[in-house]
């Protein structure tokens, strides 16, 4: 044999030994990829003090308010105002999706008729795991629902940030019984575990949960918590897109009702059922750090709201109507009312709780 | 009286075994010849011919050696240079070949003896080159001076390591997947690898280079290295006077200037007519050697000075409009002596004792664009080295030696302004607090405005660094018939390491600062004192230390090459035992290691006659003796670093966000394991002429267990960008570090090289090699040498930590010849084409406040986001260069002297390819942050004798 065809039959042996691909691993379904990257996420999204660019940096804090009478802790998200075409509560139209509130399917493991999760994930943890919190990042003792599409907002130079998100999606129930946790982590694996290509949105149950998709390492704190006082965990979920961890805020269902739009020939469409959330217009008095006296026009979301229903009751809703009062003079926050109740018995009388025309409706997710 | 000095020796011996840790290696100095002679017309093997060899390489006369009944024979313990071996019988005369002997390798010789031919002094055309290395795995390449002076290099015997396949990165090169940490650096026998960082701890005049031989794997026990190993050896007196002088002027004016910008599509800038950097060197040597006692005692000695101006290639954020600021350039000044003397008291000892010296100064040292010359570094260093080597050829088959070694270095740097004068340029554009001066009583904290990534006010850390390494290497070699022939070699290689370290912050704080990203440069630096103090971000406070490490290391290998009766087989097992144990600055042992390194290797040689050869090796190297871990135990319980968060409201910088250091910041495994190689190599080897080979090599590394710090009591949110807790609560804010060698600290090398070297006519030397490698794994540090961060920083980043390695290049072709017309002229090239480097994409981390997340794996960027699809692999462009080299002897050849006249031409395609891009998620990612070198002359004058 000559030399020459010892080096021919020598290269293609070298080369079959040298296969190699380190990249197999990432990406194939099943794999943890990471945290969502949140530079496309609205600032509504991203948390107060958010930078997209800068994970992390967000915080959202949950927001004190009342409900009969009770101290209660809400999440806002804002919504877009109504406008002549556009009804910012309506998810369907004659039976179709309503294309102006996209609401994206989520795949949603194992629900209770109560709640959008298990009391316990019927999903096989590895034998003998146990949470590890400096080690772990997920809990193998639980699937996360998985996520069809992120929040994106438009950033261009010189204009407002714009985003069609709201924090709902349309519930496809599934089982993880039998399966290994956290095994599922993307849409497209869901899919060809259900054998299909495409989403079929007759999967859908029917129901719509409100689960608002935050900046994942944004710190989420209860109502009068800073970062001094708690991590910033444990009010959040965590679920999957596309292999990549999320993280989101549960509100639970959101009730639906039918009616008929009004236009002509009417139309039969679906819309969220909203409780009502009130806030005072009046004059509110506070003490400052220095200890003087300030009046100021009362606000959303400052501490005193108070709202229908909390979650668990039956008129509880994660979108909220929003309504203003007036208390007829000004009042310490702490002489405010504290259940709707009342204002609508007090106040109605003396001036009618009216709607902000700027911003009727918000997303007031409670998730405890 | 002699049994009383044996018994101190092996006393003395028994003492280092005892408390001493493993060496890494101990270069070989020598060459071999190793043939057959045969009776021209039947072929039949002749027993018994006397073999004689002589050179004027070689102190203490002629060596003698038999054949054997196969017609073998062999004379080790040469050292390199050319040589004249005779055949003969009794009562006939000799015939005579020539053969070129290189270090560490076996020069194959076949001799037809006919009793026509004897008496005829029949000198061969082209002398015998041991290319093919017929009984040896060992991959890689010896370079000597004779080649070397053809060819245009960075003249340094780091610089020349490039020319090697399977060689790439920088002066502390990868090679064949190691870690830029992990390869030894010997000169003349002595282990002058640093002992904390193992990088190269000296270097060498040049024109004192006797050779380099670049091992890159197939290694014998004697060698441990989880790279390769840079031997290097300095030329050595001869029977004969030689001398030579030269100097090399790079003036700026001989190379292509031009301001270039960040863009890839950037070229020159005609309308620009700021003054952009000057890149120049200078360079005088002198070399002398030659008998002072003839056959006894020769010398050789030599110095080198070297002046280099070098600057950064203007780009944003200081260099480029409006500043259009050039950084200071990185002035250095070296001398390098070194003097070797070899004496030979009886023609069976010989005593060879090798020194230097190589002090440097180097102003400015960081370069760069973010600064300007106040927040500069200057560097100080400077150490002694020497090496003894005594051999003792007792007879042809038994050979005892000893080496006696001893290396200190030190090295002094901080800010420019504490160890020297600042270059001001730029100044005058700067108006907070008069940037540009430097008060040593008092100076002001260093500031990195985050935004941009510009250093402000002064160079940072102040350290003094000495080292000290001591080693001893006895070595017996024993030759013998058993089933073959055997020539078998059994070794101690003992070292002691010790090292003192002083380190301060002048201004005793570090600043981090960060406003809105509107406020760069100066506008966005803390003054925590202003009324309204914008870009506080973090304050990083750092306590001096003043500590030192001790490290005992001893290794035994026991090693044959055995040709085995089938002429065509040689078979090379060997072992090796090593034991390292090093202690920090309070004497608490931080590594205790112990490391077996089996070796096996088989050269076949199917038709005799060394034309064609094939081998087949695996071995395991071990790294026990490193100072490192040790090195960060008391860099790290000794230095308490405090990491302040600025608090808005209160105004200060009060909140402690984390700290690192000082008692309970550490935790050693004294279980750890031994990092370790294992290689396999697979060769074939065929030499086209007497003095040319071709040959494809498959290699496969996966080295393990490299030392790393682990991160354990941080507990990370599940995203890894906020620390939310610690594991232990007696802890808090306390970064705890486990010191341990963990099974997922691997890297792991694919590669193979084609190539063809040698002179496959007189006048022309060619070297051609095209390697394709992948180097894929998580291990991309040791203790953080060599990155920012590792994947055990943050539990939550070592998903991507797996992927190909940040620095690998993918294709390497290396076209590197010389050619030599009418006896005078010779033109040499050396051409490189290369894949880019891989890089990996780097996030902020809000915790670190620095860009130390990954959203990818390792070697890609994440493309838009949220889709693994977008993932791309990232790399640098491909790179090509080409350095020319053309030599004109001015005298005739006649004289047996030259002098030359050399002109180098670096980077003749004028090409300026970006070399280095930055990778983290700031405005300008993607860009160029640097490009190769303008094109640039060099002009010589040479004069050997």
């Amino acid at each position: 044999m000559s030399v020459s065809r010892s080096f021919e039959r020598l290269v293609p042996l070298c080369l079959w030994f040298v296969a190699c691909d380190p990249y197999a691993r990432f990406g194939a379904d099943g794999n943890h990829n990471g945290p969502v990257d949140p530079l496309n996420f609205p600032p509504a999204n991203l948390g107060t003090g958010g930078d997209r660019t800068k994970p992390g940096a967000g915080v959202f804090t949950e927001i004190r308010a009342f409900a009969g009478g009770t101290e209660v802790g809400y999440f806002n998200y804002p919504s877009r105002p109504p406008g002549t075409a556009f009804d910012p509560v309506r998810l369907r139209t004659a039976g179709a999706p309503y294309a102006p509130v996209p609401v994206p399917p989520a795949y949603v493991f194992d629900p209770a008729d109560s709640t959008p999760f298990p009391t316990r994930s019927p999903c096989e943890a590895p034998p003998g795991w146990t949470f590890n919190e400096r080690v772990d990042d997920i809990h193998l003792d639980e699937q996360g629902n998985v996520f069809a599409a992120l929040p994106r907002g438009t950033y261009a130079p010189g204009v407002a940030v714009s985003s069609s998100y709201v924090p709902v999606v349309s519930m496809v129930s599934l089982s993880a019984a039998g399966q290994a946790c956290q095994a599922r982590k993307s849409e497209t694996q869901v899919l060809d575990q259900l054998g299909l290509a495409t989403p079929d949105m007759a999967m859908a149950s029917g129901r719509y949960v409100a689960f608002m998709i935050i900046e994942p390492a944004a710190a989420v704190f209860p109502r009068g918590m800073t970062a001094a006082t708690h991590p910033g965990l444990g009010l959040q979920k965590w679920g999957w897109y596309g292999g990549y961890l999320l993280a989101y805020l549960d509100g639970g269902y959101v009730p639906t009702e039918d009616g008929m739009d009004t236009s002509m020939p009417p139309m039969p469409v679906t819309r969220m059922k909203t409780q009502r959330i009130y806030y005072p217009r009046s004059m509110v008095m506070s003490t400052s750090s220095t200890g003087a006296m300030t009046m100021a026009a009362g606000v959303l979301g400052a501490g005193y709201d108070v709202l229908e229903a909390k979650r668990g009751d039956p008129g509880y809703s994660p979108v909220c109507a929003v309504y203003t009062y007036d208390a007829g003079m000004p009042l310490p926050a702490g002489d405010l009312p504290r259940d709707a109740q009342t204002i609508e018995m007090m106040f109605n009388t003396m001036d009618a709780p009216v709607r902000p025309s700027t911003n009727p409706y918000v997303y007031c997710l409670q998730v405890r | 009286m002699a049994m009383r000095n044996f018994s101190a020796f092996f006393l003395c011996l028994a003492v280092l075994v005892a408390t001493a840790r493993p060496a890494a290696a101990v270069g070989e100095q020598v060459g071999r010849i190793r043939g057959r002679v045969f009776d021209a017309g039947s072929g039949a093997p002749l027993r018994s011919a006397t073999v004689i060899v002589r050179s004027p390489a070689m102190i203490g006369g002629a060596r003698v050696v038999l054949t054997d009944d196969k017609g073998r024979f062999e004379i080790t313990n040469l050292p390199p240079g050319r040589y004249a071996v005779e055949v003969s019988y009794e009562g006939t005369l000799p015939i005579t070949r020539t053969a070129l002997v290189v270090t560490g390798q076996a020069t194959p010789m076949e001799i037809g003896w006919s009793l026509e031919q004897s008496g005829v002094e029949t000198v061969a055309v082209s002398e015998r080159r041991p290319l093919t290395k017929p009984d040896s795995t060992q991959t890689g390449t010896v370079l000597d001076a004779d080649v070397l002076r053809e060819l245009p290099t960075g003249r340094s015997y780091q610089s020349v390591a490039q020319l090697v396949p399977g060689v790439s990165g920088g002066a502390n090169p990868n090679i064949k997947g190691g870690l830029n940490l992990n390869n030894r650096y010997l000169i003349d026998g002595l282990d002058v690898t640093d002992p904390v960082t193992q990088t190269f701890a000296t270097n060498l005049s040049f024109d004192s280079t006797q050779g380099v031989d670049v091992m890159t794997g197939g290694m014998e026990a004697q060698y441990n290295s989880l790279a390769g190993i840079i031997n290097t050896l300095s030329l050595r007196g001869t029977g004969e006077f030689h001398a030579n002088a030269s100097f090399y002027v790079n003036h700026s004016r001989l190379s292509s200037s031009g301001n270039y910008g960040s863009a890839l599509y950037d070229g020159s800038q005609p309308f620009n007519d700021d003054p952009s950097g000057v890149t120049q060197a200078y360079q005088a040597n002198i070399n002398v050697g030659g008998p002072l006692v003839r056959d006894r005692l020769w010398y050789n000695v030599s110095y080198e000075l070297r002046l280099n101006d070098s600057s950064t290639v203007k780009s944003a954020p200081l260099g480029v409009p409006p500043y259009n600021i050039q950084h200071p350039p990185l002035t250095s000044t070296n001398h390098y002596a070194r003097l070797h003397l070899t004496y030979a008291a009886t023609p069976s000892h010989r005593l060879a004792v090798s020194a230097g010296i190589a002090p440097g100064f180097f102003n400015n040292t960081t370069g760069g664009n973010s600064s300007l010359g106040v927040a500069e570094t200057r560097q100080n260093q400077g150490g002694i080295w020497a090496i003894a080597n005594w051999e003792w050829l007792v007879s042809p088959r038994l050979t005892p030696s000893l080496q006696l070694g001893f290396i200190t270095n030190t090295i002094e740097a901080g800010p420019q302004g504490q160890l020297g004068s600042i270059d001001t340029t730029g100044c005058e554009q700067f108006t907070i607090m008069d940037n540009c001066t430097y008060d040593r009583n008092q100076p002001r904290p260093r500031h990195i405005n985050t935004i941009d990534n510009t250093n402000w006010y002064q160079g940072g850390t102040y350290q003094l660094d000495k080292r000290y390494k001591l080693q001893v290497d006895p070595t017996i070699e024993v030759r013998g018939h058993l089933a073959g022939t055997h020539t078998a070699k059994a070794g101690l290689q003992l070292q002691y390491n010790y090292r003192t370290r002083e380190l301060n912050v002048p201004g005793g704080s570090l600043y981090r600062d960060r406003g809105d990203p509107s406020t760069t440069l100066e506008s966005g630096l803390c003054d925590p004192t202003a009324a309204n103090p914008i870009g506080c971000y973090r304050r990083i406070d750092t306590t001096p230390i003043s500590v030192h490490q001790a490290g005992l290391g001893a290794g035994l290998y026991l090693q044959d090459r055995w040709w085995t009766p089938l002429s065509w087989l040689t078979i090379l097992p060997g072992i090796r035992f090593d034991y390292g144990r090093t202690t920090d600055r309070l004497g608490r042992e931080v590594t205790s290691l112990f490391g077996i390194g089996p070796r096996l290797g088989v050269t076949i040689d199917p038709w005799g006659d060394a034309r064609n050869v094939f081998s087949a090796y695996y071995g395991r190297h071990t790294e026990t003796l490193s100072l490192l871990a040790a090195s960060n135990v008391d860099a790290t319980e000794a230095a308490v670093t405090v990491t302040r968060a600025w608090d808005p409201v209160g105004k200060n910088f009060d909140t402690i966000l984390g700290m690192t250091g000082g008692e309970g910041g550490l935790v050693i495994d004294h279980d750890a394991k031994t990092p370790h190689k294992d290689e396999l190599t697979l060769s074939a080897r065929h030499a086209i002429t007497n003095d040319s080979v071709v040959g494809v090599d498959y290699t496969w590394n996966r080295i393990s267990n490299l030392w790393s710090a682990v991160e354990i009591n941080r507990i990370w949110d599940p995203t890894g960008q906020r620390v939310v807790g610690w594991a232990d609560p007696t802890k808090p804010d306390l970064d705890v570090f486990l010191f341990t060698a963990p099974d997922a600290n691997h890297r792991t090398y694919q590669g193979v090289i084609l190539y063809g070297e040698g002179r496959p006519i007189r006048e022309a030397y060619l070297n051609a090699s095209y390697t394709l490698s992948w180097t894929y794994g998580p291990a991309l540090t040791v203790f953080g040498q060599n990155t920012a961060f590792s994947q055990f920083d943050n539990p939550r980043q070592s998903r991507f930590y797996d992927g190909f390695d940040t620095g690998e290049f993918r294709h390497y072709l290396r076209l590197i010849g010389s050619y030599t017309l009418f006896g005078h002229l010779t033109i040499g090239g050396n051409f490189t084409y290369t894949s880019g480097v891989a890089v990996t994409k780097a996030f902020f981390n809000n915790w670190d406040g620095t860009y130390s997340n990954f959203r990818s794996p390792i070697g890609t960027e994440p493309g838009s986001g949220n889709d693994t699809k977008s993932i791309s692999e990232f790399r640098t462009p491909d790179q090509a260069n080409l350095d020319l080299r053309l030599v004109y002897n001015l005298l005739p050849v006649r004289t047996g002297q030259q002098l030359n006249i050399i002109v180098d031409i670096f980077n003749a395609l004028g090409t300026r390819l970006p070399n280095a891009i930055t990778s983290t998620d700031i405005p300008t990612f993607g860009q160029v942050a640097t490009r190769q070198n303008p094109l640039r002359l060099q002009l010589a004058i040479n004069w050997l004798y």
